[in-house]
Order: structure tokens, then sequence, then C-alpha cells
């Protein structure tokens, strides 16, 4: 009998054994390719690899942006000093554990303290609470809800501290801000929030002398690891700051665009943690700055340390983006616009490139996160770029415009005597000037701005050409120039009665940029040529001063209006008087101007309802063969100020020292002067 | 008393299988004992190293240990059983946690011992020397107090607590009464007070232990990434770690589970996992195998010993063996909860595998004095045996 029994053991001790091979082929056989892809899974990370974003230059070789190495301290809360670890960790997991038959439905609320240890002062003592929703069985066995209050307390390791000392010495922040850091670091891992081997920030951008440090003495900074990445800079300092505009983060928002962008070009899109271009050219030319980033296919351990690279993609950067701007003019307009409230815009007036285009007042891009409160609320709009998005109204230098269609038409009339108003009905509508200016003639009309001269051309010439006109002078639509979120303008469709008067000298609907009336100026200093105003320049290969640059191609092409010359000729002769000679509305600005050029141009004072007015000065140089046209407003005029006695001094300020090159003068012409 | 004729009585299929056993399963255990570090720059600890000595010293301890008969062990049983009672008291007041169970004592010269290893061993003795002399028909009475035999130092180390070690004494003890002999109808009876005894012995358990059989139940469900990090985490790992060697395994030493330290307590309690992931189901067969093979060989001991005392101690060394060998790897599978129980003969440790050996080296002792049952010469038999 007993060899029966033990029979009977070995028949048990079998039977377990088939039950481990039934679970085992299950395991190996039937599942083994599942378990086989979530072992790769969890070995296998594919990380991005940032290439550095593409330069920024104007035309005359000044970088505005560029990317440099920023250095990140982190805190990784699973390889501080193990005992000081397990001495964070243990305690802080107690504030979210609950027994079993518990469940944490939420938790509500966490936080700490830091004391100063009443035994030993130079400790510290952590205490940490929670707050936490949880549903117990209760005694009747059906589960109830309730609030849960948490306390922990527990002394702050010695040897973590003294890392987070020796970091504040270097880098110069509160000790106490560092290991606030480093706390919530410890509570959102001790949460889930974080994984244990997650790199978690807490000094950003720190000095050199810092990393080096750290880098080289792991043993007194243990858990705390130095992170590279790349940050955007403007080397020269904050020039056209929005022209340039600025990268931020990867948004989850942006998926979508990125997505419909991108299709078909996988490494052209984005990862998560990437720089994008927010605003100005940073933002129209992202694609070309950012290039296509690379990919990294590495095998990880259990701590998320990388182990070895199985596979990689290079990344490709981007092309640097050479601007048309030059550099001197553009300081040149933004030290002229600082303390006030308007815009310049600089074009070269045969091609149409932007030598300079500025918005007062501005922003520094460096320091665009933590001024943004103060930026967003600034009455005057710090980041509303005015050159583009501007919707302003023009005033007398639409004069130009309704002179241009009466002279096209041909009924322009000889002789207006301007009596200081017009009557329609039982509206009147005045000239600037209370008295009249007797008799005008066009190029008087334009010199002296007189009103009452173009209410009488503009009933001539009637409302359909002189809209047409306007919009063949490319108001009313955009000038398709690359940079984000351009204004188009606004041109009325019809005008009749009262309304046409008003349009004749820019008044009532009609909004415009400044950088159509610069383009419309050009129109006037190049016999007649539309041309499309552009700020790209070409694409230059990364980092490189070859000149394998490519154009970028531009759809839009320069559009001869095929004005006649005699009513170009009659135009700039009036704009000549009104800059050059006494009584012209711009005159008194440039009385002994005596650089080698003359400068032809209109003065506006322009009216906004229950707002200040604004003064324009807008035009082009040398007169004898122009070269460059320009449009110059101010905002928020006080009374008895006009667009003669600060737009036009203004624009004088910066043409005494615009470099004469960009005039097509030799500088050794000044001196002969 | 070792005389030369008795070596080659010697059980060899059960010696052979043995080091098969070790020959197999030190390689894993020393692929398992490499710890990654950042950048590749891992390193492999001196648990590999240590283990050969262990193994040294144990075969030293079993060839020494033959010598005497086995029957000396079982006349002291008594002591030897006290003895381990008293280590099991040392290690409750003066004991180390680890991994929070009490468990260790820590002695001079760095060495530590795990008592509960010991106690197995001497609490088979004394089971086997009760139930092998008692001649009087079996009563209930008699089950009972030869359970208690086994349950006593069983609750200590429970109250240690280390549950797998208390829970491998439960099947060596039924194994053991029920080869003496006991009525089924006891047996029976004291399985329905054992389903009874189930939801006393839950409330009695640490929300740990209660936590890892809940996690055993839940296995099935899908997780949250809380869990997967958390309490499920050696679960899902181990399972990835198996599953994912497949047939033939990745090849020693390039199990990415075990050399990127995603398994944990891998050169100990999941070091199957790593023969799984390395070796695949045929590694994974031949563990199996050569435990089934140590099973047979020595129940074919108990078989052929007519001296009852010998069969019983035959019985529950290898129940212990094979049922130590069982939840290691039904834990690993998922088949059973997560308790520390070693490999026995694979996995690192010093007591456990010096406590392995002592039992083998009973076994051993048995085979070779056993009083045979052989055709007609038994009496003769019996007196070689003595």
């Amino acid at each position: 009998m007993p060899n029966r029994r033990i029979t009977a053991v070995l028949c048990v001790i079998l039977l377990a054994f088939a039950a481990v091979e039934v679970r085992l082929l299950q395991l190996q056989v039937v599942r083994g390719e599942h378990y086989a892809t979530y072992a790769d899974r969890q070995r296998v990370g594919l990380l991005p690899l940032d290439a550095a974003r593409a330069r920024i230059i104007t035309s005359d070789g000044v970088v505005l942006a560029e990317d440099r190495r920023a250095f990140d301290i982190v805190v990784v809360i699973g390889r501080l000093d193990p005992s000081g670890e397990r001495r964070i960790r243990t305690p802080l997991r107690r504030l979210f554990y609950v027994p079993r038959r518990e469940e944490v439905l939420r938790i509500v609320d966490t936080g700490f303290e830091l004391h100063p240890d009443p035994t030993d002062p130079a400790r510290r003592i952590v205490r940490a609470w929670s707050k936490l929703r949880v549903k117990i069985r209760g005694e009747d066995g059906r589960p109830d809800v309730d609030l849960v209050d948490r306390h922990v307390e527990f002394p702050l390791p010695e040897r973590v501290a003294a890392s987070v000392d020796r970091l504040a010495a270097l880098t110069g922040e509160e000790p106490a801000d560092l290991l606030d850091k480093v706390v919530t670091a410890a509570i959102d891992v001790a949460r889930l929030r974080v994984p244990v081997s997650g790199s978690v920030p807490i000094a950003k951008d720190v000095a050199y002398e810092t990393v080096a440090r750290v880098e080289t003495r792991p043993d007194l900074f243990r858990g705390f690891e130095v992170r590279a990445r790349f940050a955007r800079a403007a080397p020269e300092g904050p020039l056209a700051p929005h022209l340039i505009g600025y990268v931020a983060p990867f948004n989850p928002r942006d998926v979508e665009a990125a997505i419909e962008t991108y299709r078909g070009w996988p490494r052209r899109g984005f990862f998560l943690t990437q720089r994008i271009g927010r605003a100005g050219i940073e933002k129209t030319m992202d694609g070309v700055l950012r290039g296509e980033f690379g990919m990294e296919c590495v095998e990880r351990d259990h701590m998320n340390r990388r182990q070895r690279v199985l596979a990689d993609a290079p990344p490709n950067p981007g092309r640097d983006v050479i601007l048309t701007l030059d550099s001197r003019l553009q300081k040149l307009t933004e030290e002229a616009l600082e303390g006030v409230v308007g815009a310049i815009v600089f074009l070269d007036a045969r091609t149409g490139r932007v030598l300079a285009i500025a918005s007062s007042p501005s922003y520094d891009p460096a320091r665009f996160r933590q001024d943004y409160a103060a930026l967003a609320d600034n009455p005057d709009r710090p980041l509303w770029d005015r050159s583009v998005r501007g919707r302003l109204p023009l005033g007398s230098v639409f004069k130009v415009v309704t002179a241009l269609a009466a002279l096209e038409k041909g009924c322009v009339p000889a002789s207006v005597d301007c009596q200081g108003a017009v009557r329609l009905g039982r509206r009147s509508f005045r000239c600037h000037r209370r008295y009249g200016h007797g008799p005008e003639d066009l190029t008087n009309g334009i010199q002296h701005s007189c009103n009452v001269f173009f209410y009488r051309t503009a009933q001539r010439v009637g409302d359909a050409d002189l809209i047409a006109m306007a919009y063949r002078l490319g108001f009313g639509r955009e000038t398709g120039i690359r940079i984000p979120g351009e204004y188009g303008g606004n041109v009325p469709h019809r005008a009749a009665g009262g309304e046409l008067l008003n349009l004749a000298i820019g008044q009532g609907k009609l909004l415009v940029t400044p950088l159509q009336v610069a383009r419309m100026m050009a129109v006037v200093a190049n016999d007649g040529v539309l041309v499309p105003p552009r700020i790209i320049e070409e694409l230059r290969p990364f980092d490189s001063e070859e000149p394998a640059a490519v154009a970028l191609p531009d759809a839009r092409e320069p559009r001869d209006l095929k004005l006649a010359k005699r009513s170009i000729d009659a135009v700039r002769l009036g704009l000549y008087k009104a800059t050059n000679e006494y009584g012209g509305t711009s005159f008194r600005a440039f009385r002994g101007f005596a650089r080698p050029f003359q400068i032809c141009g209109k003065t506006s004072t322009a009216q906004r309802s229950r707002q200040p007015n604004l003064g324009w000065f807008a035009g082009y140089a040398p007169h004898a063969k122009p070269r460059i046209a320009f449009a110059v407003v101010i905002e928020g005029l006080g009374a008895g100020q006009g667009g003669g006695s600060t737009a036009a001094p203004l624009a004088r300020r910066i043409f005494e020292s615009i470099p004469l090159e960009l005039l097509g003068l030799e500088p050794a012409e000044e001196g002969g002067d | 008393m070792l005389r030369p004729g008795l070596l080659r009585r010697l059980h060899w299929p059960v010696v052979l299988a043995l080091l098969a056993l070790l020959a197999f399963g030190w390689p894993y255990m020393q692929s398992a004992s490499y710890r990654s570090g950042p950048d590749g720059q891992g390193y492999t600890t001196s648990s590999p190293q240590k283990q050969i000595v262990w193994i040294a010293l144990g075969v030293v301890l079993a060839l020494a240990l033959l010598a005497p008969s086995y029957r000396v062990f079982t006349e002291a049983s008594l002591a030897l059983y006290v003895g381990g009672l008293v280590l099991l008291v040392a290690v409750m007041i003066w004991g180390r946690e680890t991994n929070g169970a009490k468990s260790w004592i820590e002695l001079p010269a760095n060495i530590k011992l795990q008592p509960s290893e010991l106690v197995k061993i001497t609490t088979i003795l004394a089971l086997a020397h009760y139930l092998g002399r008692e001649r009087r028909p079996w009563t209930l009475g008699r089950v009972l107090r030869a359970l208690a035999i086994a349950v006593v130092p069983c609750m200590m180390i429970a109250a240690q607590p280390d549950l797998g070690t208390a829970l491998m004494f439960v099947p060596a003890a039924v194994a053991m009464i029920f080869v003496a002999g006991a009525r089924l109808r006891h047996l029976a009876l004291l399985a329905a007070a054992a389903l009874v005894f189930l939801p006393i012995a839950w409330l009695g358990m640490t929300p740990t232990q209660r936590g890892r059989i809940d996690t055993w139940l839940q296995q099935g469900r899908p997780l949250t990434r809380a869990e997967r990090i958390g309490r499920f985490h050696h679960l899902i790992q181990s399972k990835v770690a198996i599953g994912s060697g497949r047939w033939t395994g990745k090849g020693l030493g390039k199990g990415t589970q075990n050399k990127l330290n995603y398994l944990g307590f891998r050169n100990t309690d999941f070091v199957f996992a790593v023969i799984c992931e390395e070796a695949g189901f045929i590694g994974a067969n031949v563990v199996i195998i050569l435990y089934i093979l140590i099973a047979a060989g020595g129940l074919g001991i108990a078989r052929t010993c007519r001296e009852p005392v010998g069969r019983l101690v035959a019985v529950g060394v290898v129940t212990l063996l094979v049922v130590q060998g069982f939840i290691n790897i039904g834990m690993t599978i998922g088949l059973l909860p997560i308790v520390g129980v070693t490999l026995p003969f694979v996995s690192y440790g010093g007591s456990s595998t010096l406590s392995s050996f002592l039992g083998i080296s009973l076994l051993l002792n048995v085979g070779l004095r056993r009083p045979r049952v052989t055709f007609a010469r038994e009496e003769l038999a019996v007196v070689v045996g003595h």
C-alpha cells in the first residue's frame, strides 16, 4: 500500500508540472510574439535628434537670430543617492497609498513645507500632506466615498541637501527655491505623475562653469544632471523683433495643422518637444529654418538610461534665411522710433526689397516670456506689428492717388479757388487752412495739401475711377510679403457725395498699412511699376558663407501700371515742392537738410473718430534718381501737431545718417557738397 | 561507517540529474547577475563566484553527511527540531529585516544565516521519526499531532513574514502523512478543515501578502499605467521575459529583460524567468525534466526502502524540493502568487543552497543504506543495510 501512495505522490507532482507546461506553452508559444513585441517596445526608444535651427541674416551679413547651446540642470529622483532616494520616496509614497480594500479616486490636493530642524538648525524637515478622495468599502459592504487627509514628516536626507546647496552656490539661485523644486519633483514621482527615471528641470540656462562642475564631479551631485538643448538667441541684440518673431515649444494644438502641412514629409514635421516659429519670419519660414529632424533608435534599461544606439538618421539642418533688410538702416529706423508710437517702412523703390521695417513700441524677444503679461496689457500694444498689421487711416498722402486718377483720366482742373471749405448739401467740407489757399493748381495742391482742390478734382474723376486707381496702386489687398498676419487694408466699394470727398483726401472708410503706402510711393518713384515687396533675399546652406544660395520662388511679378510719364512727372513735381519749396507741408521739417540728395514726400494728418490723430510722411529719395521709397507714421498726435511736425522730422533724422550707397550715391560725393 | 562499497550504491540517476541541474543553471544565474548602468557601463555582481563557493561547500557537506547513517539524524531529530525552533525564536529577536521580512540572522564575519532553510530539514527529520516509529493504528489525533510538528515552525516562519517558505511545509507534511498510511477519511476531513481555515488565513495575512494574492487573481484584466509600474510590475516583467523567449530563447547572456534590468530579483527568485528568456521553452523544459528526474529518482528510493523512517525522509525531502521548485516556477509564470522562494540548485543564495544539499544528502543517505526490498534475499538485504 505505501508504494501505491508513493506513486500517487509522483502523479500529483507530474500533474503540477503538467500545469506548468501548459502555462509555458501559452506564454512562450501562443503569446510569444506578443511578449516579444512588449519586450522590444519597452527596451527600444525612438528619439528625435534636434538640428540647430538655421540663422536669419540681413543682406549685409548681420545675424539677427541663431541657435546657441543652452544647458539646464535637471533632477532625476530615481538616481539620487540611493539612501537619500529611499528616504524621500518611501515617506512620500505613503501620502498616496491606501490599503488594498480602498481605492484612490482622485488626488484632490497635495503640497509640502520645509522647516528647519529644531534640534539642528542646519538640517531641514519636510512636512508634506495630501488630500485624497477615497472609495472605502464600508461596514455594510457598500462603497463609501470619503476625503482623507494624509501627513508625513521626515528629515531631508543630508546628501541631497548638500548637493542642492552646492548647486545653489554655483548657479546663484536661492537654495530654498531649488529644494522646493526637488521636493516637488519627488512628490510628482510618488504620485506617479513623473517616472522615477524622468528628468525634471530645476535650473535653466546655467553658466558653463556650473556645467563643468556638475559634469566632472557626479559624486557631489548625485541625481543632478546636465541637459543640453538649443536656444534661440539674437547675437546683435534685438533688431526687428516684430519681423523676426519668436519660437516657442510645439503645442498640441499645432498637431492638426502640422499633419496637414507636412503630409508625405515625415521628417519635416515636428516632434513634441521641438520649437516652432510662432510669429514673423520664424513662422513663415519655419519649415526652411527648422530643416529635418533626425531619429535615433536607442536601447534603454529599466531606468531609461541609454545603453547603446541601435540605428540613427542624422538631422538635416535647415537653410539660413537671408533677408533684404539693411541692418544699418534698420538700426537707424528703430532708434528714430524710440519713445513714439508708430511704424516705418523703407523699400528699394525699383525692386520692392524691404530695407527696413519697424514698429514701435517694441519688445525684447529674449525676455518675451517673462514680460508677456506687461506686454499684453500695454495699451500701445507692443506685440502689434503696425508696419503690416496696422489698420490706419491715411489722410492727405492719398491725394497722390486722387491726383494720379485725375491725371490718367485727363480731368485735372486747371485751377481751383480754395475758400477754405466746400459745401455739399448741408455739410461743409473744410480745408485745413481756414481761410483757404486761394487759386491752386495740381502742383500747388499737392505742395500745400489743399483739400478743396482735391474735393473738386475727385468730383470730376468720380468714385469708380478713384477707387480703381486706389486698387491699381496696391491698396485694398495684401502685398503678399512673407510676414504673417498682414492686413490687406480697406478701400470702399462705392463713395458717393460726401464719402467721395472724404475718400479724395484719404479719410472715411479707407484703411491702409504703412507697407502699402511705401509701395505706393515706390510706384511714383519708379515710373509706374507696382513692385511686390520682398523680405526674403535668398536661402543659403546652413552656417555657410558660400553663395550657393537659392532664391525663394515668388509668384508675384512686378506689374507696370502703364501710367503716363506726364502724370507721374506732375505728381513728382508736387511732392518735390512739398518738401523742398517754401510753403510745402514738409518744407519746414527739411529746411537746411545738407546731404547731397533731396527728398520728395507728402505729409498727412489723418483723423480717427474718438482717437488721437496720426501723422504720416511718405515719399521717396533721391529726387533726381529715386532709389528708395518710404512711409513713416506716428500715432497719438497731440493738439496742433500734424504729419509735417512729427513724422517728417523723424524721417529727416533717418535721412541725416542714411548710408549713401543705399540711395545709389557714392559716399565721396558727400565731402564735395 | 562509510564503507568503500557503499559509494557504488549511490543512487546515480539522482546524482547525475542534480549535477546536470547545477551545470545548466549556473551560467544563467551568472547571466542574471549583470546590473546595467548608464551608457551601457554595467557590471556583474560577485554572486556567481560566491555561488560556486556555496555549491562546493554544499557538496562537501553532503558527502560528509553521507558518512553517518541517516538513522543518526532521525534519532537525534527531537534535539535538532527544538534547536531549529530556538533559531526561529532568535531570528524574531535579533533578525535583520530584508525586503519586509525578518528572516536573517547576521553572524560575525559577515555571514548571514536564514534559519528557516535549516528548519525545513529538521522538521522533516522529526516528522519522519514520529511517523515512522509509530506502530499503533491511525487515529485523527495522530494525524493532528503529526501535522502539529510541521505547523509550529510553519506558523513561526509565516510570522516573519515569509509566506513562501512557510507554505512549503504543508505539502511536504501532508505527503509524508499520506505515505505513512493515514486514513484517507482523516485526510479528507483535514482538507475540509483547511477550506474553512482559508478565510481565517486571509485575515491573518499582512496587507502586502494580500496585495500579492490580489495581484495574482487580477492579472488578466486591463491595467492602468500606475498599476503596470506599480504592484503588477514584477509579474508583468517576468511574463514578458518568459514569453519573449519563445521556443529557443534569445541566447545565453542576450536576454534583454535580463540584461537591461527590467526583471527584478532575477538571480534569486526570478532566475527561472531568465532561463526561459535566454533558453526558451526548450531550456525551461530541461530544468523541469531534471526536477522530475530528481523527484522520480527520489521517490524510487522511497519506494524501495522498506524501513519506514528512511522512506518518509526520502518522501519529505523530495516533496520539499519539488514543491519549492514548483512554487518558484509557478510564481514566475503567473500560476501562483509571487512569494519570495528560490529555485533549488539554480538560484543564488547560501542558506537555500546549503539546505537543498542537506536534503539531497539525506535522500542519498537513505538510498545508500535502505534496507532493500529485493527478491528473495530480503533478510540479507536488511542486514547489509545496517
